[in-house]
């Protein structure tokens, strides 16, 4: 038996390899790649935490306060005095096609290192978002990232542009990928103007730029983190929402930056919102002073997904809270829920406009 | 060699095998470019290795493995028995299933480095020390992987028969 299913795997193998891309496209296409890799990896790794945050939930704890209940934690945590975790949005767009309204909104709490995303964006769509499916929706998004020397962004193989003056380049799109402006904003601040799906032209896209301004809104975190696992830094501040009744805040914590060690795979992500990413079932928390439960997933990669979910609904009131993580342990979790403050709802007054 | 040289002569077998190292040919396409894109930058270090395609080989197992990495938190948990429901096919293709089939689909069910394992053994035919070297762990943990996997297929095999009508 083993013989012959070595052998099924072979041909499956040899089977496989043959549906492997054309090598002269892929060759074709190798020019300017280093110019999208660079692009790809720092809106790839906000994506992928974004994501990230999306599926991973978290806990609560007794400590928390929502909105005017005003009960500060017990005498338990440590913790230095919580920081805020908002984040500067710093420039907008003031003119987008007729149906598009902003849904989204993220953005990254401290430098991450090279090739990494050191600024926020946010997305805009003519439909509410939504959690699921494969089919990408039309979308524009608003990308500002610190820049990366004086001669950055290099043109690579976009076509020249000038944004209100400024030198950029426009990079239309492949198949696979977006299509952008990309400009030199300002002495510190690189924008780009993304779409994806949204059928644009080059002179639609280039007027959004162009309509491109400084804002001082910021992306709002009413979450305070008391405690946090050895080695583990709040990175990530993500909001994706429908409207008022179907949003979901999220704050990723990963490993911090640091390039002489290896790989550490925690994480961990804090949602509050009207939905959690956790399963439904799992063990009863009665420790907490509310409804909570613990759960636990595999992947089929081995890993191991918790969750600590508390239920802060009441009479209407439809509130989750929810801790999940990945490599962090379930006593960590539940500590880092014991240390959480919630201070009441985000800011959403901007949410569908 | 250069790097057009080593393009020129490898670059098929290169995305062939990024190709069934992932089991997914747009992921495939997608990490080559990316690997080769690095590749070019370092080109003077790696041409003067003694093996500079298993270099770039390894870059790609790398890339697919932290590919994989960043999104272990979005996959879904297969469970044996979802396992076992791999590919339930319509009435009309049923007659073109067979055992190679469902072996091309219960493949893609594996984690990624029992995947990665048995592409470098059975598509690269290379030792348990390479496969070791590449995937950064000891051969004691290549024969692991490559023991999970098969064992993996053997059980799902005649399960997967089943639900998808090839086999009673």
């Amino acid at each position: 038996m083993t013989l012959e299913l070595e052998e099924l795997v072979r041909q499956a193998q040899r089977r496989q390899a043959e549906r492997a891309a054309d090598p002269d496209a892929v060759r074709a296409a190798l020019p300017g790649a280093a110019a999208r890799l660079a692009r790809r990896r720092r809106i790839g790794t906000l994506v992928a935490s974004a994501a990230t945050a999306v599926l991973v939930a978290a806990v609560a704890v007794p400590v928390i306060v929502v909105r005017s209940a005003g009960v500060r934690p017990g005498g338990s945590a440590t913790a230095a005095p919580p920081a805020d975790l908002s984040t500067p949005l710093r420039y907008r767009p003031t003119w987008l096609p007729p149906g598009f309204a902003e849904r989204s909104r993220v953005g990254n709490l401290r430098y991450l290192g090279p090739d990494r995303l050191d600024g926020a964006f946010r997305v805009y769509s003519p439909h509410p978002a939504e959690d699921s499916g494969d089919t990408p929706r039309p979308s524009v998004a608003v990308v500002v990232r610190k820049a990366d020397g004086p001669n950055d962004p290099a043109i690579g193989g976009g076509t020249p542009v000038t944004v209100n003056g400024r030198p950029g380049a426009y990079h239309a799109g492949e198949p696979t990928s977006s299509t952008y402006v990309e400009w030199r904003a300002d002495t510190d601040w690189v924008v780009s103007v993304e779409q994806r799906g949204a059928d644009l032209s080059e002179a639609e896209l280039l007027r959004i730029a162009e309509s491109v301004r400084p804002d001082e809104d910021k992306l709002d975190v009413p979450l305070r983190l008391g405690w946090l696992p050895d080695g583990l830094d709040a990175q990530w501040a993500v909001f994706v929402g429908t409207d008022r009744t179907a949003w979901r805040l999220m704050v990723s914590a990963n490993p911090r930056w640091d390039p002489s060690t290896g790989s550490d795979e925690r994480s961990f992500t804090v949602e509050w919102g009207t939905t959690t990413s956790a399963p439904d079932d799992g063990e009863g928390l009665p420790a907490f002073k509310r409804p909570a439960r613990y759960v636990e997933r595999t992947t089929n990669g081995g890993g191991v997904l918790r969750f600590v979910v508390l239920d802060y609904g009441h009479q209407g009131f439809n509130r989750l809270l929810t801790v999940g993580g990945t490599g962090v342990s379930r006593d960590d979790l539940i500590r880092i829920a014991q240390h959480l403050e919630v201070l009441g709802d985000p800011d959403l007054s901007w949410l569908g406009k | 060699v250069t790097f057009e040289e080593f393009i020129s002569a490898r670059l098929g077998a290169l995305i062939r095998y990024a190709t069934v190292v992932t089991w997914d040919a747009h992921l495939a396409e997608d990490i080559t470019q990316d690997v080769l894109v690095r590749a070019r930058a370092r080109w003077g270090r790696i041409s003067r290795l003694d093996a500079p395609e298993l270099y770039v080989k390894r870059m790609v197992v790398n890339e697919f493995l932290s590919w994989r990495r960043r999104r272990a938190a979005t996959t879904v948990p297969l469970s044996g028995e979802e396992l076992a429901r791999v590919g339930p096919a319509g009435p009309d293709r049923m007659a073109e299933l067979d055992e190679r089939d469902v072996v091309l689909r219960l493949i893609a069910t594996l984690p990624p480095k029992q995947r990665a394992a048995i592409a470098l053994r059975y598509y690269e035919d290379l030792t348990d020390e390479e496969i070791a070297d590449i995937l950064g762990c000891r051969a004691v943990t290549v024969r692991s992987h490559i023991s999970r996997a098969l064992a993996t297929l053997r059980s799902a095999l005649p399960a997967a028969m089943t639900v998808i009508g090839v086999r009673p």
